[in-house]
């Protein structure tokens, strides 16, 4: 297809995408058969795909499953993640509820993902509470990140900023050395011009732990170079980006920050 | 860069997969062409980032 930016993104947002990559299955008419969220291995996603010519563990094959009764918690949990890929969420909590009615077993990913789902759309719909129960509720929940980044994003776009900055201490304190919330964090503090001493040392801490992931490193060391900058230490921030740059020397990205950083040094070392 | 949650150019590339065969066919028109020529083929969309 032979789409421009904007076409993309209309389709994009008409079938209620949410993040990349991301491919949509659809027939003729337009009609949603699948979708296949983010990465997955080359022999999983050939599974998938073919999977999905033969209407396999679609969402219609799932609803045809159980409107002839051969429901089970799987079943239930498919046709409710289904829905919650589309961004059909009124239908979703129905089959969430229903798993969580008729399999409740706490122990369960699919119990955890139907909690979490309740519980963050109780959050959005104002009960504010409901994610913070649902933390102290399921401490050891693989959604528990999610949570936390749920809360964050929402009081970020309500500029609710103490509450947002309450959210990123509690991650913290419960996740310390997890790279991608030090590294989120820290972005975060450059974006908001605070805390910036405090997000120096929080993302130097997530360049020590991504040793091991060059490529991942490169972009956490991308936001030290910016928490220097907006620092204003220009040498320092250059000097970063320049590692970033050895690591990934094709990223152009990278390399136009290095620019910004120069052209604030030369600006600053200007005569008022 | 927010690894979480980063900005991303969104392309869209379109192929047929048919269904009687493995053949995958690249569109080059827009989505509504490849509406009208998909017949019973699935048309797949994938967005994906350039960053």
């Amino acid at each position: 297809m032979d789409a421009n930016d904007e076409e993309a993104r209309k389709i994009f947002d008409d079938y209620n995408c949410k993040g990349v990559p991301h491919l949509l299955f659809v027939d003729d008419k337009g009609n949603e058969v699948d979708r296949i969220i983010g990465y997955l291995p080359p022999s999983e996603y050939l599974a998938r795909i073919q999977d999905i010519r033969n209407n396999k563990y679609t969402l219609d094959d799932f609803l045809a499953q159980y409107e002839k009764g051969d429901a089970d918690a799987e079943i239930i949990a498919g046709i409710a993640m289904k829905y919650e890929d589309r961004g059909d969420s009124e239908n979703a909590k129905e089959f969430y509820l229903i798993l969580i009615k008729d399999y409740p077993d706490p122990t369960s990913e699919h119990y955890q993902r139907g909690t979490y789902f309740l519980a963050s759309d109780a959050f959005k719909n104002g009960v504010s509470m409901a994610l913070n129960a649902y933390i102290a509720s399921f401490p050891e929940s693989p959604f528990i990140e999610d949570a936390f980044y749920t809360m964050a994003y929402h009081y970020a776009d309500k500029e609710m900023r103490e509450d947002e900055l309450k959210v990123y201490a509690q991650m913290l304190s419960h996740f310390p050395d997890n790279t991608g919330i030090l590294n989120s964090y820290a972005w975060r503090m450059a974006e908001l011009e605070i805390n910036l001493e405090d997000a120096l040392i929080k993302v130097k801490r997530a360049v020590e732990l991504s040793a091991d992931n060059p490529n991942g490193q490169a972009n956490i060391i991308d936001t030290e170079a910016e928490v220097l900058w907006k620092l204003k230490r220009f040498d320092a921030a250059i000097e970063a980006i320049e590692r970033a740059i050895v690591i990934d020397g094709k990223n152009q990205y990278f390399k136009d920050q290095k620019e910004k950083f120069i052209q604030s040094k030369k600006e600053a070392s200007q005569p008022v | 860069m927010n690894l979480h949650q980063s900005k991303y150019y969104l392309l869209s590339i379109l192929l047929f997969i048919g269904c009687q065969s493995s053949k995958y066919n690249w569109n080059s028109g827009n989505f509504e062409e490849a509406k009208s020529t998909a017949g019973s083929k699935l048309i797949l969309l994938d967005f994906y980032t350039e960053t």
